[in-house]
């Protein structure tokens, strides 16, 4: 595996623990997938309900209500700090976007956020789909799976 | 000492103001409990939970842990998930199927209508048991209203559709969009959690003054993909009514001003285009319009007192877990006489807003956890006047403009009688 893959991985997690948005934003293709299913045996996350199923419109939109002011439940902000662990690539996934990519690699994450004095952590897996453009790599899909997801939860307007 | 809370003085009808201690007093909780949650009809389950004989779920209903279950003979049954012998509890899986239920502790085992038929070893009560009596406890009363099931605690209760009142008139109507066939609760539950009182979710849920200045957020980004007037149809001069439907329910119905507000949330759905090509080919223009507008809202947000809310497209059961720790159990439909492509544009449109993730519900839970710091203050008084004046009453329901506090005052005025009627009459 390349390390530019490990690095890309790394400093998409850095972006949101930074919180630069625009940029974090900037990594993801033209067309892409932002999804957090409930469960992991979900086949088709067009015919199921999910936590989050995004196109890039409506993460776009998930970004810029982040970023209005206006969006009270991240009022104050939350902080967060994200271990990711080994990146491993994925060679047979059990989903995957309808949309051109290179590569697929997973890695388990650790994240912690800490908001209003209290701490909540979500533990889980993300599954990246990568694809090489002329200008640098771009992310095609992300499936974040987390433990937590089955429940119960309660505030999750940070990004995964 | 501090004097205990009288609930009567909590509620000032007059004033239409609620004293903060209904909503923080532990006692008042455990009043509430007793008084609401297990002397009245609660709502328990969609019967599409439950197609099958065997088919069951475990939930809390006020604190009193259950199966809800529909047992050999068809029938839902609602049962204490609790072994007669020595307390454990006897099913363990959120939702599953089982003919029998078995109490892992010393193996008594229960048929799926909570007979009791197995008792390990039992030599060694001699004569002395009597299986007949020791069946798991069962809620008395049992009653479906087109498929919304509720349960009693307590067995002197009216018929359930008397307990509905106006009520039963918009569950009619969320009913009948699915044009004579069946709601399917086929995508699970999802649970939310916040530290909060049970009756802020009440409140907030049939809450049509809130939207404009809790959801800003959302309303403008919809105003920025040319939603027109984004968040008028609950807006000072929106042409829409909030009532108090008898017993306690209320709504919030913006038919007449939601205009094409919800069909467009649908149309900018991820994934929608294609979807949308296939059902204009299977529908009218009209049509189509009509069914993209109901995948996303009926137009209004019904409350069933004291643990239902009807909105968008899902059933919303508020659980009241303690006097400051809340759950809110999400089950989204679908309808299983529509199209695929239609069904899955509901549940786009129910993730827009609905989810821990959404873009709605957690202004709401944020706004539940500044309450909470708030009401701690040594400050007694919670208003809920507004539209007091220009609310007009007929048939036992009572209406007044979509931002007017009437749903809630129909709340206060239910819980005012659960909690001070003489115990021999409330049982």
């Amino acid at each position: 595996m390349s390390a530019a893959v490990e690095d890309f991985v790394y400093d998409e997690a850095a972006l949101l623990d930074d919180a630069d948005y625009d940029r974090w934003l900037a990594l993801w293709a033209d067309e892409c997938v932002y999804w957090a299913p409930y469960r992991r045996d979900v086949a088709d996350p067009a015919a199921t309900v999910n936590l989050i199923y995004d196109d890039r419109a409506r993460l776009g939109d998930r970004v810029h209500r982040l970023l209005s002011g206006d969006a009270h439940a991240q009022d104050p902000p939350s902080v967060t700090s994200r271990l990711v662990g080994p990146v491993r690539p994925v060679t047979n996934p059990t989903w995957r976007p309808e949309l051109a990519h290179d590569a697929t690699f997973a890695a388990g994450f650790l994240l912690t956020e800490v908001r209003r004095g209290e701490r909540r952590q979500y533990t889980g897996r993300a599954t990246y789909w990568l694809r090489g453009e002329s200008d640098g790599t771009r992310l095609v899909a992300k499936r974040v799976d987390l433990l937590e997801a089955v429940g119960p939860l309660g505030n999750l307007t940070i990004l995964l | 000492m501090k004097q205990a809370l009288n609930a009567a003085d909590l509620v000032d009808l007059d004033g239409a103001r609620i004293h903060r201690g209904a909503y923080t007093d532990p006692e008042i909780y455990r009043a509430e409990m007793d008084r609401i949650f297990k002397s009245t009809w609660v709502y328990v389950a969609h019967e599409s939970e439950l197609p099958v004989t065997g088919d069951y779920k475990t939930t809390t209903l006020g604190k009193e842990p259950v199966v809800i279950v529909r047992s050999q003979s068809g029938a839902i049954e609602v049962l204490s998930n609790r072994c007669r012998h020595r307390g454990a509890s006897v099913c363990q899986a959120p939702t599953g199927n089982a003919r029998f239920f078995r109490c892992e502790y010393h193996g008594w085992t229960y048929k799926n209508n909570g007979d009791l038929v197995g008792v390990t070893y039992g030599e060694g009560y001699d004569d002395g048991l009597d299986k007949s009596q020791l069946g798991l406890a069962r809620w008395p009363r049992v009653e479906s209203y087109r498929g919304f099931v509720f349960a009693s605690y307590t067995a002197d209760v009216p018929p359930l559709v008397e307990h509905l009142a106006g009520a039963r008139e918009y569950l009619d109507l969320f009913i009948d969009q699915a044009d004579g066939a069946d709601f399917r609760a086929d995508h699970g539950t999802q649970e939310l959690r916040y530290a909060g009182n049970w009756k802020f979710q009440l409140e907030n849920g049939c809450d049509g003054y809130h939207p404009n200045f809790t959801h800003r957020s959302f309303f403008r980004m919809m105003s920025g993909h040319g939603e027109a007037d984004s968040g008028n149809y609950m807006d000072s001069k929106a042409p829409a009514m909030a009532r108090g439907l008898g017993n306690g329910h209320g709504v919030l119905d913006q038919r007449t001003s939601s205009g094409s507000h919800y069909s467009d949330r649908v149309r900018l759905a991820p994934g929608a285009g294609p979807l949308l090509e296939r059902l204009a080919e299977r529908y009218t223009p009209d049509e189509l319009e009509r069914h993209l507008s109901n995948a996303s809202s009926v137009g209004f947000n019904l409350t069933v007192f004291p643990n239902l809310q009807v909105i968008g497209t899902h059933l919303r059961e508020i659980v009241p877990l303690d006097v400051d720790s809340t759950a809110v159990r999400y089950t989204p439909l679908t309808v299983a006489g529509h199209p695929e492509e239609l069904n899955q544009l509901r549940l786009r449109a129910h993730e827009l807003f609905y989810t821990a993730a959404g873009f709605g519900v957690p202004d709401d839970g944020e706004m539940f956890a500044r309450l909470g710091t708030g009401m701690g203050a040594d400050v007694d008084w919670v208003l809920l006047a507004r539209g007091v004046h220009r609310q007009s009453a007929e048939n036992g329901t009572t209406s007044a403009h979509i931002t007017d506090e009437v749903p809630q005052r129909s709340i206060w005025l239910r819980w005012r009688e659960l909690l001070t009627e003489p115990v021999e009459a409330a049982r």
